[in-house]
């Protein structure tokens, strides 16, 4: 079973949004890297892009596939996880904790984030 | 319709994470695709390839007909041997590859899965020998890796089979084939029996060893590391000799398909190791590093766990088809850095 946090939000594409002040922390969910099987590779964005939600924030590559992680919200991108060039299998170890991706600085209040246990009926229709 | 793996409720109990695989629901993965993989390499891994195809030739013209509707000459070989052949069409373009074990009356046959219906009326049509489709009576396991023999030798004490070769023995009870065969390029053998208990016997006989229960993700990696075909991927309507496959041909006897074949190809299937990090997929195209021009497309793409690389076979055009050649793939507009290799990744 895939483990989904309490106070985190969530999109319906598998990312997580943590709060933190006028920032947010993302990263992809339990569920989103038990389906996407080993990660062997992370393209972050640089630190200081703008980005609009919806667009593409980073890729990642796994052993089965590549997928796209879409902008939860619209901001400026503050932070990034090096580590993961390093330690890409930090996503499947730790997708909440040690394999975050990268923070934003807030355009605007976010919207179409959904809660806990929105997220997870929708990883129980899927 | 997907039909789900006999042994579905002990993969579950396994930690198992399934996938669709030509109809068949199957293990992907138990706890990661990386991980199971190098226990074959340096250990053992167990499989439950179930869903391959079993299809039996029989009557008195199956060696007649095996010759017929294969690319092998099964006249050469002698009881408990296990050859590696193809089934052509008419115009030279393969059907399928296969492995077939020579019984003493018949022979067993295991096609791809979901292949045994098309398999079965193919032979039935073309030779006249009988084929029937019994895929749904037997089950296969795969005990994988350089341990594979030392976790065997826990549960069967008499001699074993050597390298493809076969033996028909009691174990655990049952009636079972045991084959010296695998899709890993490692040592190992293959079940195909009617006990579902043996999967977790075997899994239970190589814990001290490591062994690990795999799943498709970790056989897709490990063959590709070897550089063996998926018939999907690779092979359907292509000819062996584009595939690279020539050694599978006996020119000796006369088979369908026989009489179309032509060494002038076009296009040849060739390995390919990424040299800028990232990972080929299947659909990439290759293009020539000079010109910018597309010379082929990638067939299967993964990641080495081994090389920790991208790894990738693609046919390309045959001018272009040399070892130490540079190209690019093209990987959703990100152009990859690759090479043409000689032999195996690994």
């Amino acid at each position: 079973m895939a483990e989904i946090r309490e106070e985190l939000e969530y999109t319906e594409t598998h990312e997580w949004v943590k709060r933190e002040g006028k920032r947010v922390r993302i990263g992809v969910t339990d569920y989103a890297q038990q389906n996407l099987t080993d990660v062997v590779y992370v393209d972050l964005p640089q630190v200081g892009k703008e980005i609009k939600k919806g667009e593409i924030l980073a890729s990642i590559e796994s052993v089965k596939s590549v997928s796209d992680v879409y902008a939860p919200v619209s901001g400026k991108v503050v932070e990034v996880n090096s580590r993961l060039n390093d330690e890409p299998e930090l996503i499947n170890k730790s997708p909440y904790d040690d394999g975050w991706l990268v923070v934003i600085e807030l355009a605007e209040e976010p919207e179409g984030l959904i809660d806990a246990e929105a997220y997870k009926k929708i990883t129980e229709q899927q | 319709m997907v039909e789900r793996a006999v042994l579905y409720d002990a993969h579950e109990a396994l930690g198992a994470k399934f996938t669709d695989f030509s109809g068949f629901e199957m293990p992907l993965y138990y706890s990661s695709i990386v991980e199971e993989h190098l226990a074959v390499r340096r250990a053992v891994g167990l499989f439950d390839v179930s869903h391959m195809s079993k299809v039996f030739v029989e009557g008195e013209r199956d060696q007649e007909t095996m010759s017929r509707v294969t690319t092998s000459d099964p006249s050469k070989l002698s009881y408990g041997r296990v050859k590696y052949t193809m089934i052509l069409d008419e115009g030279g373009k393969i059907i399928d590859d296969l492995t077939y074990m020579v019984m003493k009356d018949r022979y067993l046959l295991v096609p791809n899965a979901g292949k045994a219906k098309r398999i079965e009326s193919w032979i039935n049509e073309k030779s006249p020998g009988k084929a029937i489709d019994r895929s749904k009576e037997y089950l296969i396991f795969a005990l994988q890796g350089p341990l594979a023999e030392k976790t065997l030798l826990k549960l069967y004490s008499k001699d074993l089979p050597k390298r493809f070769r076969f033996i028909e023995t009691e174990l655990e009870g049952y009636e079972t084939i045991v084959s010296r065969t695998g899709y890993t390029g490692e040592d190992g053998f293959e079940f195909i029996t009617k006990n579902k208990e043996l999967f977790m016997k075997l899994l239970e006989s190589g814990k001290e060893f490591g062994i690990k229960p795999c799943g498709l993700g970790a056989r897709d990696s490990l063959r590709l590391e070897k550089c063996m075909c998926l018939a999907g991927n690779e092979l359907e309507g292509r000819t062996p000799i584009e595939a690279n496959l020539e050694w599978v041909i006996d020119w000796d006897h006369e088979f369908i398909g026989k009489n179309s074949l032509n060494r002038d190809v076009k296009e040849l299937l060739v390995p390919l190791l990424l040299e800028d990090k990232g990972v080929p997929r299947h659909g990439y195209p290759i293009k020539n590093n000079k010109n910018d021009k597309n010379i082929g497309v990638v067939t299967s793409g993964g990641f080495s766990p081994v090389l920790e690389k991208g790894i990738a076979l693609g046919y390309v055009e045959k001018e272009e088809a040399i070892a130490g050649n540079e190209v690019y793939i093209d990987a959703r507009g990100k152009e990859l850095k690759a090479k043409i290799i000689k032999g195996t990744f690994v």
